[in-house]
């Protein structure tokens, strides 16, 4: 499954979190770490199989967690339209 | 004369080139324009040119071939159009620190704000700009 992030996003790092600009509508939303973990593996364009294991590596979790966690997390990103 | 011809032909020239970076902003990732942003490089020009006339005919031009008044798109060509006459300026991002989760993208020279409202961006924590 390749994932494309939308044209109107901007990504900036805050310490580990981040913040993530929507230009069309100006409106942004803070990433914890994990959250910011994720879309710089996507920006990075990394396969999703891969950042499953890098992230369940990073915070030491199952990959059955980590499966779950960033499927819900990039669904909601289509939702937003962060990716296409 | 001369000087106020010299003037209004780069202005002219300037502000041409105004489709194509709306153009530009649409087609290509807000990320990419902002490391363009960045990287921009400006060669100084001595001539004093009237800034605030000059984006008052940004914002016309960007709201009549985009319909738009994304303060991003308007940023960025400002941005571009007062770097073309040389005129040395910087582009900030900001994001509401009082937590309404808006944000908003304006042109500086030095410490001056062109044509923006400091009450607004006085509330606004920077999160990017090119300023060295």
């Amino acid at each position: 499954m390749e994932l494309k992030i939308s044209n109107s996003c901007f990504f900036t790092e805050l310490d580990e979190k981040g913040i993530l600009l929507d230009t069309s509508d100006g409106i942004y939303y803070e990433f914890d770490d994990k959250a910011a973990f994720i879309w710089k593996l996507l920006m990075a364009e990394d396969e999703l199989q891969k950042i499953k294991a890098l992230y369940s590596e990073k915070f030491q979790i199952s990959n059955s967690e980590s499966n779950e966690f960033i499927e819900e997390f990039i669904d909601d990103l289509k939702i937003k339209g962060f990716l296409i | 004369m001369l000087l106020k011809a010299k003037k209004l032909i780069l202005i002219f020239f300037a502000l041409s080139k105004v489709p194509g970076y709306i153009l530009k902003f649409n087609r290509i990732s807000v990320q990419k324009i902002f490391l363009e942003v960045e990287n921009q490089k400006i060669e100084p020009q001595k001539i004093n040119l009237p800034i605030n006339k000059i984006i008052e005919l940004v914002r016309m031009l960007v709201l009549c071939f985009q319909f738009s008044k994304n303060c991003f798109l308007r940023a960025y060509v400002s941005y571009k159009v007062l770097t073309d006459l040389g005129i040395n300026c910087d582009f900030y991002v900001g994001v509401n620190a009082d937590k309404k989760f808006e944000s908003h993208a304006w042109i500086q020279i030095g410490e001056k704000l062109v044509l923006e409202s400091p009450e607004k961006v006085n509330k606004l924590a920077t999160i990017f700009t090119n300023k060295k």
